[in-house]
C-alpha cells in the first residue's frame, strides 16, 4: 500500500492539471470556485466530466490489464492487445445500431472476443494466445469500422476519432454508469485481494493453499470482461493503456508482480495525461486521446520486444 | 508450362476480369452497361481509371507479399501486418504535411523510403540475423509488426487531424482507400508496373535463396545481392502501392496464400497466381464497399480488413499446425 502514495499523489497533481487545462488555462482559485458552483460551464460541464472519465477508463483498463496479465502469466494478454477492447467496440457498436442497452452490448462483445480467443488458441501456448488475439481484434476493428460507417448521419472523420478513443463525448451520466462499474470492481478485489495475490503463484499452490483455481479464474475473468466493457463504453477502443499500465506500475513502485492498485493508478495518471495532451495538440479540433496513448504504449512494445530479442521465444 | 499448369492461370486471369467488369458496372450508383458504354459524362474513363489503380493496388500488395514470404519464409509476413504499409504511409503523410504542394514524385519517394525504414525497424525487432531459421521468428513478426504499425498510424493520424488540408486529402486514404480519380498517380502505377516485372524475374534467385545461401552462393548468384534486390524491390512495390491508396492490410497476406495453395512449392507459379489474385480481390473489395453502403462508400481497406482478420486467423492455424506436427 505504501508504494501507491507517490502515484496517488502524481494522479491528483495530474487531475488537478487537466481541470485547469485546455484551450484557456484557469488558476486554482477558479477551479475552486467552479467545481463548488453547478452553473459553471468550463468546470463543471465540460472539464470535470472529461477528468472523471480519464481517470475512471485508465483505472478500468490499468485494473483489466493488471489482472489478465496476472491469470495468464503472460505480460502481452491484455486486453487491448488480444482483442478485448475492440470486441467490446463492436458490442457497443451493434448494441448502438440495434437500440440495445449499450454496457450489457459492451460487455457481449468483450466476453464473445475473449471466447474467441480461448477457443481458437486452446492448447497452443502463449504466444498463439496473443496472434489469434490481434486476428480477432483486427476483425472486430474493421466490422466496427463499417457498422459506423453505415449509421445515418456519421461523418468519416467522426467515426474516426472514436474508433480511436476519443474522451470528446464526456458526460456525466456516462462517468457515473462507469465510475459504479469500476467501483464494484474495485471493491470485489479488495475483498478478494488475498486470495488473488495467489493467482500469480500457480494453481498448486492455489490448490495447496485451499482456494479453487477455477473460480478464481472465473472471477478474474468477470472483472476483466466488465472493467473492459465499461472503459470501452465511455471512450472507445483505446489500445496499449491495459498493455503499458502494469509494467510501468512496478518500474516506478517496485511493487511485487500483483500490484492490481498501482496498475489501476497508473492507468489513470497516463490516460488523464494523455487526454490533456491530446487537447493541448489540437486546442480547437477534436483530436482523439486513443492516439496519444498509442504514441506512448506502441514504443513500450517496441521496448519490450527489444529487450526481449535474445530470448527468442517469448 | 504444361496444359494442366496453364489451366489455373487462365481461370485466375477470366476471374480478374470479371472483376473488371463488375466494378465498371457497379457504382454507388448502378448503371446498366448501355449507359456505360454511350460515354456519357466520362464515366466509363472514370470507374476504369479507379479500377485500374485498384488492379494494380492489389497485384503490386500481392507480389510484395510473395516476395516478402518467400524471403523470411514466414507465411505472415505481409507488408500490412509487419508495419511496411504504415511506415509508408508515415512517411507520404509527413512529406504532404512538412513539404506542401510538391506532387506525386515526392510522395512516392517519402513513402517508398519510409517503407524501407519501418522495414529495417522490423528486422531488427523481429530478432535480426540471429532468430533466421528459427521457428520463433515467425511468431515474433506480427506482434513486432503491430508495435511499429500502430505507432506509425497513430503519428500519421495526428499529422492528419491537425490539419483541415490535411483532412480532406488524406482523412479516406489513411484506412485504404481507392482514389476515385487521378490526381498524380501515373508514377506510382509506373513504378508499380516496372517492380511487378522486376518481381518476377527476381523470383528464380529468390526460389535459389530457400535452398540455402551456400546453395545460392555455389550456383554463381550472391545472396546478400538476392537479399538486398527483393527487399528493394518489396518497398518499392509496397510504396508505391500505400502512395496511392493507402496502407491496406492483409491483402498481401490472403492473396499469397491463396495462391501458395493452388500453385504449390514453385515461387514463380505462385507469384504468378498471386497477381490476378491481389487485383481482382482488391477490384471486388472495392466494387463492394461501393455496393454495401449505398449511397455512401466503405473504403476498400476497410472491406480487406473485414475478411482479413478471419484470414489472419486461417494463415495462424496452418502455420501453428506445422509448427506442431514438425
Amino acid at each position: 500500500m505504501r508504494n501507491c502514495l507517490p502515484i496517488a499523489l502524481a494522479l491528483v497533481a495530474l487531475a488537478l492539471v487537466a481541470l485547469a487545462g485546455g484551450r484557456n488555462w484557469i488558476g486554482p482559485g477558479a477551479i475552486w470556485s467552479g467545481l463548488r458552483d453547478p452553473d459553471d460551464f468550463v468546470i463543471r460541464t465540460l472539464r470535470l466530466p472529461r477528468v472523471l472519465i480519464a481517470v475512471g477508463v485508465g483505472a478500468a483498463l490499468g485494473l483489466a490489464g493488471a489482472l489478465m496479465q496476472g491469470l495468464t502469466r503472460n505480460p502481452l494478454a491484455t486486453p487491448d492487445v488480444i482483442g478485448l477492447v475492440q470486441g467490446a467496440g463492436l458490442g457497443y457498436a451493434l448494441a448502438l445500431a440495434t437500440g440495445a442497452a449499450l454496457l450489457p452490448g459492451a460487455a457481449g462483445g468483450a466476453a464473445a472476443a475473449m471466447l474467441a480467443v480461448a477457443l481458437l488458441s486452446r492448447g497452443q501456448g502463449a504466444l498463439a494466445v496473443v496472434l489469434y488475439g490481434i486476428g480477432v481484434g483486427a476483425t472486430a476493428m474493421a466490422a466496427t469500422t463499417v457498422l459506423l460507417v453505415r449509421a445515418p448521419d456519421a461523418a468519416a472523420a467522426q467515426a474516426m476519432i472514436w474508433l480511436s478513443g476519443s474522451l470528446a463525448r464526456a458526460d456525466l451520466a456516462t462517468a457515473t454508469a462507469l465510475w459504479s462499474v469500476l467501483g464494484a470492481a474495485l471493491a470485489a478485489v479488495a475483498l478478494a485481494a488475498h486470495r488473488l495475490s495467489t493467482l500469480w503463484l500457480g494453481d498448486e499452490v492455489m490448490a495447496a493453499l485451499g482456494i479453487d483455481p477455477r473460480r478464481m479464474r472465473w472471477l478474474v475473468l468477470a472483472l476483466v470482461t466488465a472493467l473492459t466493457a465499461a472503459g470501452t463504453l465511455a471512450a472507445g477502443p483505446i489500445g496499449f493503456l491495459a498493455f503499458t499500465a502494469a509494467p510501468l506500475a512496478r518500474a516506478v513502485t517496485g511493487a511485487e508482480p500483483p500490484s492490481l492498485l498501482p496498475a489501476a493508478l497508473m492507468g489513470a495518471c497516463l490516460l488523464t495525461a494523455a487526454d490533456l495532451a491530446a487537447r493541448l495538440i489540437a486546442p480547437v479540433a477534436v483530436f482523439p486521446t486513443g492516439l496519444v496513448v498509442s504514441l506512448i504504449g506502441a514504443p513500450y512494445l517496441v521496448f519490450f520486444l527489444w529487450r526481449d530479442r535474445r530470448a527468442v521465444s517469448p | 508450362m504444361t496444359r494442366s499448369s496453364l489451366l489455373p492461370h487462365i481461370l485466375l486471369w477470366l476471374a480478374c476480369l470479371a472483376a473488371l467488369a463488375l466494378s465498371l458496372r457497379l457504382g454507388s450508383a448502378g448503371i446498366g452497361f448501355d449507359a456505360l458504354l454511350s460515354g456519357q459524362d466520362g464515366l466509363l474513363a472514370g470507374r476504369a481509371v479507379r479500377s485500374l489503380c485498384a488492379m494494380a493496388v492489389g497485384a503490386a500488395l500481392a507480389a510484395a507479399g510473395v516476395m516478402l514470404q518467400g524471403l523470411t519464409g514466414n507465411p505472415l509476413a505481409d507488408p500490412g501486418i509487419t508495419g511496411v504499409n504504415a511506415g509508408a504511409a508515415l512517411a507520404a503523410v509527413a512529406w504532404a504535411y512538412f513539404v506542401p504542394g510538391t506532387g506525386g514524385s515526392g510522395i512516392l519517394l517519402a513513402a517508398v523510403a519510409g517503407a524501407g525504414g519501418a522495414g529495417l525497424a522490423l528486422w531488427g525487432l523481429a530478432g535480426g540475423t540471429a532468430a533466421l531459421g528459427r521457428d520463433t521468428i515467425a511468431l515474433r513478426l506480427p506482434l513486432a509488426g503491430l508495435a511499429i504499425e500502430a505507432f506509425c498510424l497513430s503519428a500519421a493520424a495526428m499529422l492528419i487531424l491537425t490539419d483541415a488540408g490535411m483532412q480532406a486529402r488524406y482523412l479516406r486514404w489513411i484506412s485504404g482507400a481507392i482514389p476515385p480519380v487521378l490526381r498524380n498517380e501515373t508514377g506510382p502505377l509506373a513504378a508499380i508496373g516496372l517492380a511487378l516485372a522486376g518481381g518476377f524475374l527476381a523470383c528464380g534467385r529468390l526460389a535459389l535463396l530457400g535452398l540455402g545461401a551456400e546453395q545460392s552462393h555455389s550456383l554463381g548468384r550472391d545472396p546478400r545481392l538476392t537479399v538486398a534486390l527483393v527487399l528493394g524491390l518489396v518497398v518499392v512495390l509496397s510504396g508505391a502501392a500505400v502512395a496511392i491508396a493507402g496502407p491496406i492490410a492483409f491483402l498481401g497476406l490472403i492473396a499469397p496464400f491463396a495462391a501458395r495453395g493452388l500453385a504449390g512449392p514453385s515461387l514463380s507459379r505462385a507469384y504468378l497466381c498471386a497477381l490476378p489474385l491481389g487485383a481482382a480481390g482488391l477490384t471486388l473489395a472495392d466494387t463492394a464497399g461501393r455496393v454495401i453502403a449505398r449511397p455512401g462508400e466503405i473504403d476498400a481497406g476497410i472491406v480487406v480488413a473485414l475478411l482479413g482478420g478471419p484470414g489472419l486467423i486461417l494463415v495462424l492455424r496452418s502455420l501453428l499446425r506445422r509448427a506442431g506436427t514438425a
